[in-house]
């Protein structure tokens, strides 16, 4: 006949109960930080494709964005604007949410991302998930404009926090690629204004890859002129020559 | 209470409780959507789908959405399915609030006063027929401490267990709730310091340990796990630090959706000191709807006198459910009081428990000892019901429509530069 179950002493019990609870907070940080990095995708090559993609409009960067799988990525982006206005009927999208259980996140995604033009594709980028941060690289001069805009300083590591709700984003006047690969977008109105070396040692000399470059010739935007655009190409095809002939990692 | 009293306890507790789901559920079905309502909606689908914070109070925090979500699964994404847990929460508050009222006061009189005034308090009653959770912490808080306090009396862990979650699904739609859990904490931290009192016994170190784990590292962890859709978005625990600082922030400094809502009453201090109120308005199919609230001024105006009445006493027992009563009022109102951002009535749900707690306490104490004490009391209840009776339709958005009230509720009527907002 088999002893009865012993009972634990209570202090022990307690003393059991209390370090599993310590124990379960641990594990629901150290399981939701992972699902948050689960969930990070970067961005597919393209059959035969480099690292560098040219695309005419920032609608197209969102589409392409989106076929290659971009999620849940920083997003690095050199230019002059912002591009985050959004469409005039993103809140009337958001309303049809609620009629769409289940499949609201596409929904939203496709209309953000049909929408998206020169002076909202990153705020659909955001929408479609493919960033989750953004990081404005601005041409010299600029941040110090945009922090008066703002009435906010810019900090001692140089980056200037930007009101957006529950968004993270910050602008700085110097490309840096830290230890996660990051999705890089150079706009064409950054040749305006800024220096393409500025951008191109950056970016062919970091350490850990961006994912993709997406360098946008913005040719549906009127600020940004034909010689720009001219600029961004020939700093696309030099980037993809750079980082071709340096070995991937 | 004897053993012979509580079946009438419960009786009485449950007639009240079903005054207040009537007084709550009338006209509701059908009644038109409000902007708030419809907001709460989308903002349920936009977390729990998506993982985006927002459109509405982006800045609270999110297991509200996804209960909402859930309800709506249920109850369809109309007027009832979006307002179903404001109207379940806000019903169970009742007798909660009867139980906590008990507990700390060990009066059944009080503690059934105190559940008809919350039954019949016109800015309870508005929002538990809204989408909008600040009817939800009266619940969350009470549920809490109704646990605790059992937990307290019987040593049960499961009880203890219960207010964790309680307090952590609490502080994950609001953050008020934490107000109530961090004098709960300050309770046991106080309990385990040597007594000054050497008759009073201190718990050994495994209770204290398991007190503070159930009521610290459980409701972080209901708190960090109701993030979880916003981490599916690829975020990392240092963007969640980030995201609380920002919340914080936001909070700090938030003046609301609608500049309409800072020609409403948007100081605490004013809550128990005059008659204070808020406005939502709708445009239904019969024409505009006005939800009306308007704190009871013979419950609320006598707050203050009865909380000072509970705080001498409990200066003079320095134990008990006094200081427990003033801890919690003062814990949850004084914030409010100091912040300098706009705070508008409907949060004062989270302080309203202890009011009428201690307003019904100092009801039944100071009637007692006056001749013929059931007459005070019938006559303190009937001027507040009285009062109340007016207040009910401005509450449930049918004062246009009540004789008398339409020119009380035209005075809030926005000035036509805001009407279109």
């Amino acid at each position: 006949m088999p002893a009865p179950a012993q009972t634990l002493p209570s202090r022990t019990r307690n003393f059991c109960l209390a370090a599993g609870l310590v124990l379960s907070l641990v594990a629901a940080a150290v399981g939701l930080g992972a699902y948050g990095r689960h969930s990070r995708h970067g961005c597919a090559p393209a059959d035969g494709g480099g690292a560098v993609e040219v695309v005419r409009t920032g609608h197209d960067a969102v589409a392409l964005w989106r076929a290659r799988g971009c999620a849940g990525q920083p997003l690095v982006h050199a230019g002059r604007f912002l591009h985050f206005v959004p469409p005039e009927d993103a809140d009337a999208v958001l309303r049809d949410l609620v009629g769409r259980r289940g499949a609201g996140a596409r929904y939203v995604c496709d209309r953000m991302a049909a929408e998206a033009d020169w002076r909202g594709y990153l705020f659909a980028a955001v929408e479609c998930d493919v960033a989750r941060s953004i990081e404005y690289v601005l041409p010299q001069g600029e941040l110090r404009a945009r922090a008066e805009d703002v009435g906010e300083a810019v900090d001692g590591d140089g980056f200037l926090a930007l009101p957006t709700e529950s968004f993270p984003r910050r602008a700085t006047e110097a490309l840096r690629l830290g230890d996660e690969p990051a999705l890089v977008a150079v706009h064409a109105s950054w040749f305006e204004r800024g220096n393409p070396a500025a951008l191109l040692e950056p970016l062919a000399a970091a350490r850990v890859r961006p994912t993709l470059v997406t360098v946008v010739l913005a040719e549906d935007s009127p600020d940004v002129a034909p010689a720009a655009r001219e600029a961004a190409a020939a700093f696309a095809t030099t980037l993809a020559s750079r980082l071709a002939r340096r070995p991937a990692p | 209470m004897s053993a012979a009293g509580a079946p009438r306890f419960a009786a009485r507790v449950g007639a009240i409780t079903a005054l207040a789901l009537a007084l709550r559920l009338w006209g509701l079905p059908g009644q038109a959507l409000f902007a708030d309502d419809l907001g709460v909606g989308v903002s349920a689908s936009n977390f729990v789908e998506r993982g985006h914070l927002g459109p509405t109070m982006w800045h609270h925090p999110h297991l509200s959405d996804a209960l909402v979500y859930a309800a709506t699964a249920l109850a369809g994404t109309g007027k009832l399915g979006l307002v179903l847990l404001s109207l379940l929460f806000g019903v169970a508050a009742v007798p909660l609030l009867a139980v906590f009222t008990r507990a700390v006061t060990g009066e059944a009189a009080a503690a059934l006063l105190a559940a008809f005034l919350l039954a019949i308090d016109p800015v309870h009653v508005d929002y538990s027929r809204q989408a909008v959770k600040e009817g939800w912490i009266p619940f969350f808080v009470l549920a809490g401490l109704v646990l605790f306090l059992r937990h307290r009396r019987t040593g049960a862990l499961g009880s203890l267990l219960g207010a964790g979650l309680l307090f952590g699904a609490g502080a994950a739609c609001k953050w008020t709730v934490g107000f109530a859990l961090a004098v709960c904490v300050g309770w046991v931290v106080l309990d385990a310091l040597p007594p000054a009192a050497p008759e009073r016994a201190r718990p050994d170190a495994s209770t204290t340990a398991v007190r503070l784990a159930a009521l610290g590292a459980l409701p972080l962890t209901v708190y960090l796990l109701s993030f979880a859709p916003w981490f599916g978005r690829g975020y990392g625990l240092a963007e969640f630090a980030w995201l609380q600082a920002t919340l914080a922030r936001e909070q700090a400094v938030h003046a609301g959706f609608n500049p309409y809502g800072m020609l409403l009453d948007s100081n605490a201090w004013v809550w128990f000191l005059r008659p204070a109120f808020y406005a939502d308005f709708a445009i239904g199919a019969g024409g505009p709807v006005v939800l009306m609230a308007v704190s009871n001024p013979v419950t609320w105006l006598a707050t203050l006198p009865a909380m000072g009445w509970v705080a001498a006493r409990a200066w003079r027992e320095r134990a008990g459910g006094a200081p427990l009563l003033v801890a919690l009022f003062l814990a949850v109102y004084l914030p409010f009081v100091v912040v300098s951002r706009p705070v508008w009535l409907h949060t004062a749900l989270g302080v309203l428990p202890f009011a009428l707690a201690a307003v019904a306490w100092a009801a039944i104490s100071l009637a007692a000892r006056l001749p013929h004490p059931r007459r005070w009391l019938a006559a303190y209840v009937a001027t507040a019901t009285l009062v109340a009776v007016p207040l009910y339709p401005l509450a449930v958005g049918y004062g246009l429509e009540t004789p008398g009230l339409r020119e009380l509720v035209e005075r809030v009527r926005p000035p036509p530069e805001l009407e279109k907002r």
